[in-house]
């Protein structure tokens, strides 16, 4: 410890400098008082004792000297020189110190900000204990290879069955019509299995989790609420006792609240559950697949074990049911991979990656305008060097000048991160951000504190000190003898500017070409058609309550009475009603059976998306006709049933026949045969990028539904008709909310967005990449120019046109480039890779792309090479040799 | 690196031969072995126990002293002095107690060492 003690009295002596130096003085004052006091009893007189005493001690200042040298940190004082002789180097140059400045900024803030962005989203994404043993199942098409939910016995079947789980719980989003207080409002919320929040192994803060008992049909009037819906609602009350709330007209006891930061991804913004509580009819149906299903694997089970026994229980199964089961079987993912793939993880990772891509054209531009720097005072530094300074001292002072850079744009960078995170949280629309970790916010922390710095400090260290190294490591005497000018190009600092212009071209064409591919991809989603009029259309979502709503009629009635409302509105053109409307809640299916067809096999029973709507609904949508008409008022409960397909329907099962008047119907055993009425075009109803499928349409009279969508075309901008349709609503019924209002144009974009996000974010970061790569480039090749100026002078002295001399220049450079492009080409390659699952109509490898990307960087480079050309051309030949 | 601990700190390490900084350092530390002192009273104790042999220099003893606080062999505290005065009084720690039985052994050790190689001669 008595390196402490030392460094303690060090740190005092420096900071209690002047209190140091009086005590020294204090200390030999009364050493000399001592000793003249002693001489004068010794009976000399007081004068000479005085300067006696004085000549012995010999000289002060030099004492003191020693004895505060010994004190102080002498090599950290003289670094505060040199941090100072730095400043002062910095404020003669303050563009150069700037333009340091900000381009490392934005290349910390932006790779910070992705570092952020993989820590916060990928991999602190799922907290729950031992998440590694948590894993999602999904009963999955074994011939198509698609991925959906399970049918409530197959996963009663799956939890029956198998041994490798601790649990096997299920979940099922809902929407609940709140009511009983003061405005009646939708709330999003699910039924789970009993042992849902025990899977988690997450606990209720208050009150107690769901019992087993509970879990039946007519028990299950409990409910558990999230933390701020209990803060809003009940203001944070602990006591529980008698607390309950009405849910689609039912009371529920709410039994207890989660922890505030229980957050579970998979499910988006929920506050409130209930018990799954299967009813007889669900219980039984195994065609219909609904069912989350989420388990806890038991210690030192692996996934794969746990795969193979539940394939084994699906392939039983498929025997045992072949209606509904044929090529079904069952896809374990981990909670992770499931969460990172609805983030996007791949897109984060290749995000990264272009972030780190930025920072290092930062990094490779500050090196080679440190190396053109170094250059410059290599003059001054083989003179002091020559005059006996120490490497390690010249060293240690360019170090310092590059280290004051460092606190700015650290600070800068951090701005630039929380800039970056705040348009990314803000552009993800409000919904979506449920679905992501931590509700899409990033926050800034003391990781990314410590990242931001130690990405400043290595890229600093590094991209400084090695050019400086570089231009330093000369022998004397030949960089003496080039001060006189008897050699004109040096060879120092060379090979580095050669590594620099292929890291340029390199880490640009990474950038890029992501870029270009994002944005192309983006393009031809936005030239898709959605097959409807989107613009001036107001939608919105509601569920009538069965309490209330019990038979078709009544809601019927409901339905015709809110119709008539509507279209009573001035505003209004037409207005209908829909079970499912495109980009809203996900389309119900059905069977495909045509009559007078032979029956299809089992599990080849070709399958369709199905809504029933009402008159209007289509014209109000913008659905495009194609043949027979659209669903109408003759389409009434009465009247035989009709069903209107889509295009991609008619063309695959009627191939050129007419398919008007065939009978449909949506299942094997189906007592009411459909009509064919009319064909409507393709509708995306999920995404840009959907793939044609089969679509229907049944009349809403024919089988009223209580989950009801409304569409408006208005004349007026759509959300100015807000309030009509609250009040509409209101007069027919004060209790029903109504929830998810939101023009049709705006569902599209909210489902579009992490794609345009994306799209924006590679964009961003290729314009930047640009930019920064041309900048350096520029200065590399501004450099080169230069050093052969005495060259091109000659030569245009003798009568070489510019047109040579620019290809002298750039033949010397050919190399270069076609090493960056072809090691680019290939880095960028493996990074669109990552991409694919998000590229549309686009392949990873779009030759295109690459090229125009190529032809960029080499317009690039050409421009970079023209200028300073242009420039060293323009000036007197006669000059430039004089000046030598 | 050329650079030693000690030289960064500022500490020059003892020249070849020199053997006189680390006796002065033993008689201090001898000295403060019956209590604290001043300055002044170290080197005249060191003066008259040695009956006036040894004449310790200032120019030697304060560096002394400092660089032997600095290891932490000794601590200082200001107090006022038998003529009312302010002195900064030393006395040893428990370090310094430490280092003087260890030094005292290698005194006597080096002691011996020379004297025999002096009486074969």
């Amino acid at each position: 410890m008595q390196w402490l003690t030392s460094i303690w009295l060090r740190l005092k002596a420096l900071a209690l400098r002047r209190k140091f130096d009086r005590d020294l003085e204090d200390e030999f004052a009364f050493h000399l008082a001592m000793k003249e006091q002693k001489e004068s009893s010794e009976g000399k007189p007081a004068q000479e004792a005085h300067d006696s005493a004085r000549r012995d001690f010999g000289n002060i200042a030099r004492l003191k000297e020693a004895c505060r040298e010994m004190r102080t940190f002498v090599s950290l004082e003289s670094f505060w020189q040199d941090l100072r002789f730095g400043l002062r180097g910095l404020r003669k140059t303050p563009g150069f110190a700037m333009v340091a400045v900000a381009t490392l900024a934005l290349g910390i803030g932006t790779s910070t900000w992705c570092f952020n962005l993989v820590r916060q989203w990928v991999l602190q994404a799922v907290s729950y204990p031992h998440s590694e043993r948590l894993l999602v199942a999904w009963e999955i098409d074994t011939k198509k290879g698609w991925t959906g939910q399970a049918s409530a016995p197959d996963y009663l079947d799956w939890r029956e069955q198998s041994h490798e789980f601790d649990r096997l719980a299920a979940w099922s989003v809902r929407q609940f019509n709140l009511t009983g207080m003061d405005v009646p409002e939708r709330i999003a919320g699910a039924r789970v299995s009993p042992e849902f929040f025990s899977t988690l192994q997450v606990a209720p803060t208050i009150g107690r989790d769901f019992r087993q008992e509970e879990n039946q049909p007519g028990k299950g009037q409990v409910a558990l609420i999230s933390y701020g819906f209990w803060h809003e609602r009940f203001n944070s009350d602990p006591n529980l006792n008698s607390k309950t709330i009405l849910l689609d007209g039912e009371r529920y006891t709410v039994i207890g609240v989660m922890p505030e930061n229980f957050h579970f991804t998979l499910m988006g913004r929920t506050n409130i559950w209930v018990p799954l509580a299967l009813t007889e009819k669900e219980r039984t149906n195994r065609a219909t697949g609904w069912l989350n299903v989420i388990g806890r694997l038991k210690p030192q089970i692996t996934l794969n074990t746990a795969q193979q026994t539940i394939s084994a229980i699906a392939q039983q199964l498929e025997k045992q049911y072949p209606d509904s089961n044929t090529h079904s079987g069952v896809l374990l993912r981990s909670l992770s991979d499931e969460i990172g793939r609805n983030t996007g993880k791949q897109g984060i990772y290749s995000g990264f990656v272009i972030g780190i891509c930025i920072l290092l054209i930062v990094c490779t531009n500050i090196a080679s305008v440190y190396l053109a720097r170094a250059l410059l005072r290599r003059k001054e530094m083989t003179v002091r060097m020559a005059l006996g300074a120490q490497r390690f001292r010249l060293a240690r002072q360019l170090l310092a000048e590059s280290l004051l850079l460092i606190p700015a744009a650290v600070g800068l960078g951090l701005g630039v991160s929380v800039l970056g995170a705040n348009w990314a949280t803000a552009a993800i629309p409000y919904d979506n951000r449920g679905y992501l970790p931590n509700y899409g916010e990033i926050h800034m922390d003391w990781a990314t504190f410590m990242y931001a710095t130690a990405v400043a400090l290595v890229s600093v260290l590094l991209f400084t000190l090695a050019p400086m190294m570089e231009a330093n490591k000369l022998d004397l005497t030949g960089s003496l003898k080039e001060m006189s000018g008897s050699t004109s190009t040096s060879l120092a600092g060379r090979k580095m500017r050669r590594t620099l212009v292929v890291a340029e071209i390199v880490l640009a064409l990474v950038v890029l070409v992501p870029a270009g591919l994002l944005s192309k991809s983006l393009t031809n989603r936005f030239k898709e058609d959605p097959g409807f009029e989107p613009d001036h259309v107001l939608t919105a979502k509601m569920n009538l309550p069965v309490a209330k709503y019990r038979d078709p009629a009544q809601i019927w009635t409901f339905d015709q009475r809110l119709l008539d409302q509507l279209r009573a509105l001035p505003q209004v053109q037409s207005a209908g009603l829909s079970v499912s409307i495109p980009f809203g809640h996900s389309y119900g299916g059905a069977e495909l059976w045509i009559e007078g067809r032979p029956a299809p096999k089992p599990g080849e029973v070709p399958g369709m998306a199905i809504t029933s709507v009402t008159p209007g609904y289509m014209s109000a949508m913008g659905l495009h006709l194609v043949r027979g008409r659209f669903i109408s008022d003759a389409d009434g409960a009465a009247s035989p049933e009709v069903i209107v397909i889509n295009q991609t329907l008619a063309q695959r099962y009627f191939s050129g026949a007419d398919p008007l008047r065939h009978i449909i119907r949506l299942s094997r055993n189906d007592t009411l045969p459909r009509t064919v009425v009319g064909i409507v075009e393709d509708i995306k109803t999920s995404g840009m990028d959907e793939e044609p499928r089969n679509q229907s349409y049944i009349s809403m009279a024919q089988s009223p539904n209580s989950s009801i969508s409304v569409v408006m075309r208005t004349t007026a901008e759509p959300l100015s008709l807000v309030t009509s349709l609250r009040e509409s609503l209101k007069a027919i019924d004060q209790d029903q909310p109504i929830s998810d209002i939101l023009p049709m144009s705006q569902r599209i974009s909210d489902q579009e967005a992490p794609y345009l996000i994306f799209a924006q974010f590679t964009g961003g970061f290729g314009v930047m990449a640009l930019f920064l790569a041309a900048i350096g480039l520029y200065g590399v090749m501004a450099y080169l120019v230069e050093n052969r100026s005495r060259e091109i002078g000659i030569r245009m002295a003798c009568g070489a046109r510019p047109q040579t001399i620019l290809w002298l220049v750039l033949s010397g450079n050919l190399r270069l480039v076609a090493t960056g492009l072809s090691i680019g080409l290939v880095l960028a390659g493996i990074v669109a890779q990552l991409l694919q699952s998000m590229l549309y109509r686009v392949k990873a490898y779009d030759p295109a792309t690459y090229l125009s990307a190529m032809a960029l960087m080499c317009a690039v480079v050409l421009l970079a090479s023209i200028v300073p050309l242009r420039r060293a051309a323009k000036v007197d030949p006669m000059i430039v040799l004089r000046y030598e | 690196m050329a650079y030693s601990h000690k030289q960064f700190m500022g500490e020059r390490e003892a020249k070849p031969g020199d053997l006189l900084q680390g006796t002065l350092d033993l008689l201090v530390l001898k000295t403060l072995a019956s209590g604290a002192m001043h300055g002044y009273s170290i080197a005249e104790f060191i003066h008259e126990t040695s009956e006036d042999v040894l004449r310790v220099e200032e120019g030697a003893l304060y560096p002394a002293l400092h660089r032997l606080e600095l290891r932490g062999l000794l601590a200082s505290e200001w107090g006022v002095s038998e003529n009312n005065r302010r002195a900064k009084y030393y006395r040893l720690t428990a370090a310094g107690k430490k280092q003087l039985i260890a030094e005292t052994e290698h005194w006597g050790r080096m002691s011996m060492a020379i004297r025999r190689i002096l009486e074969t001669a």
